[in-house]
């Protein structure tokens, strides 16, 4: 990706699991936020992306219908390494650090997810979510 | 962002504001990014060394060696699934070139009549009973070399740079872009390839030297290139594919080479008197190919307009796909309410 792409817009495993499980307590959210970037995404304003971890979570059917116009973002040995050296509150998490490494090496320009600790960092996130108690949903979610 | 959720105070039309601290900061820097940038340095000082010394690489093998060593520089260091990708990227590159090369050789011995009056006779016609080339070289040529000669020949030979280095630096930059400019190229050599077969053609210097159609034109498009103390590099085994076609004038992919690349990066450029500029660059190699008697004016036109063609095609083709994975993405969020 680079600046002649249209900004990608990362859906992490929290917005995914939000958008697929009816059960999810975001998932109306996460609904009116993809029918958005649905619609940018026709209008070629955004690329939507999921990396390979967080879609090997969904099947085949929703990966050919729901995410749709989302390309995957290969997770490869080298982010998993880097992860490891990342440092601060994410390192106690494998899977958070690699998606920090994913969202700054990728250029990753916004991520869509409802995973609070993303507040912690210079990442523009959708949906927003409020100043305070950011880290009462993190909380809440992991 | 527009609202996400209309019940929800709490969202916002805006993502939310990076305040927190830079991901740099706690992400470890790629540390074969500063490898790259310095082997694409030193390549870049090689290449200008070489063309200084040995000459312009400008056959398609010595093209592809000094792309894949180029290609070698900027992709150290990156991930398994990314070489995997640009081998496969590579093959259908190869292959490409590989089919315009057997077709462009062969396309002459198939039989189709050589146009030799028609492509004049166009160019009279849009240009009120002259032969552009004709007037061209009575007015501008001479036997010693003058200052448009070199302009005119360097504009020539950036037909064997331009577009390659446009494609190494989308193949570096952004893959997606490279795919989009790849259809739009394959194409114009695509169709390109099938009027050589079907409309074999001669150019304006084979009418003048061999039919004698047209007053005397002069073909050497390389003196003033030579002039400069520049040379055209021909590796030896380029006789192995060596396919040249002498008649396949129409299109002028010189032309259509001249307009893809400025055309294809047109949106990025915001002021008008940018976009005005680039755009003089065809202009300027279809004035130098018919000065040099290489190419009708007819051939360019045919070749512009076969850049338009494809980039009209493959704009409507990727907003097809773009609305029909959205249709099926909305039909499943419709599922799901």
């Amino acid at each position: 990706m680079s600046r002649l792409d249209p900004p990608r817009v990362l859906l992490d495993s929290t917005f995914i699991a939000a958008l697929t499980d009816h059960d999810e307590p975001f998932h109306a959210d996460a609904v009116a936020t993809y029918a958005e970037l649905v619609d940018r995404f026709e209008r070629d304003e955004v690329v939507l992306a999921a990396t390979s971890d967080s879609l090997a979570t969904t099947t085949p059917a929703v990966r050919t219908s729901l995410l749709a116009p989302v390309q995957t973002l290969i997770v490869a040995e080298q982010h998993r390494n880097a992860s490891i050296d990342v440092y601060g509150p994410s390192a106690e998490d494998p899977d958070f650090a690699t998606l920090l490494v994913i969202i700054h090496r990728e250029d990753v320009a916004v991520v869509a997810s409802f995973d609070g600790r993303l507040d912690h960092f210079a990442v523009d996130v959708v949906p927003r979510r409020p100043s305070v108690g950011a880290g009462d949903r993190a909380t809440a979610r992991h | 962002m527009t609202s996400t959720a209309g019940t929800s105070a709490e969202r916002s039309e805006e993502p939310s504001f990076r305040r927190g601290v830079p991901l740099g900061h706690v992400v470890p820097e790629d540390i074969w990014r500063p490898v790259r940038i310095t082997l694409m340095i030193a390549y870049a000082i090689g290449y200008l060394w070489w063309l200084r010394v040995e000459g312009l690489p400008i056959d398609r093998i010595s093209v592809a060696l000094s792309l894949a060593i180029f290609l070698g520089c900027a992709f150290i260091g990156r991930p398994r699934h990314v070489w995997k990708q640009l081998a496969i990227d590579s093959v259908l590159y190869a292959a490409m070139w590989y089919a315009y090369e057997r077709t462009r050789g062969a396309a002459d011995a198939l039989g189709f009549p050589v146009q030799v009056e028609a492509t004049r006779n166009i160019d009279r016609l849009l240009f009120l009973g002259n032969d552009p080339n004709v007037v061209l070289q009575q007015h501008f040529w001479n036997t010693h070399v003058r200052w448009w000669d070199v302009v005119a020949s360097s504009i020539y030979y950036t037909h064997f740079v331009f577009p390659v280095v446009a494609l190494a630096a989308l193949w570096v930059v952004s893959h997606r872009q490279w795919v989009r400019f790849m259809k739009r190229f394959a194409t114009v050599l695509l169709v390109g390839c099938a009027m050589f077969v079907v409309l074999p053609t001669a150019p304006p210097w084979m009418v003048a030297q061999k039919y004698h159609l047209i007053d005397p034109v002069h073909r050497d498009p390389a003196r003033g290139f030579l002039h400069l103390g520049f040379k055209g590099f021909v590796h030896s085994y380029k006789v192995a594919l060596g396919n040249g076609n002498t008649i396949a004038a129409m299109p002028s992919l010189h032309a259509a080479f001249a307009l893809i690349v400025p055309a294809f990066f047109l949106p990025w450029l915001k002021p008008k008197w940018l976009k005005a500029v680039v755009l003089v660059f065809p202009l300027l190699m279809l004035t130098s190919l018919v000065y040099l008697g290489e190419h009708w004016v007819v051939d360019g036109l045919v070749g512009w307009a076969i850049v338009g063609g494809s980039f009209w095609f493959w704009n409507r083709m990727e907003r097809r796909s773009r609305r029909q994975r959205a249709a099926r993405a909305r039909v499943a969020l419709a599922g799901l309410t």
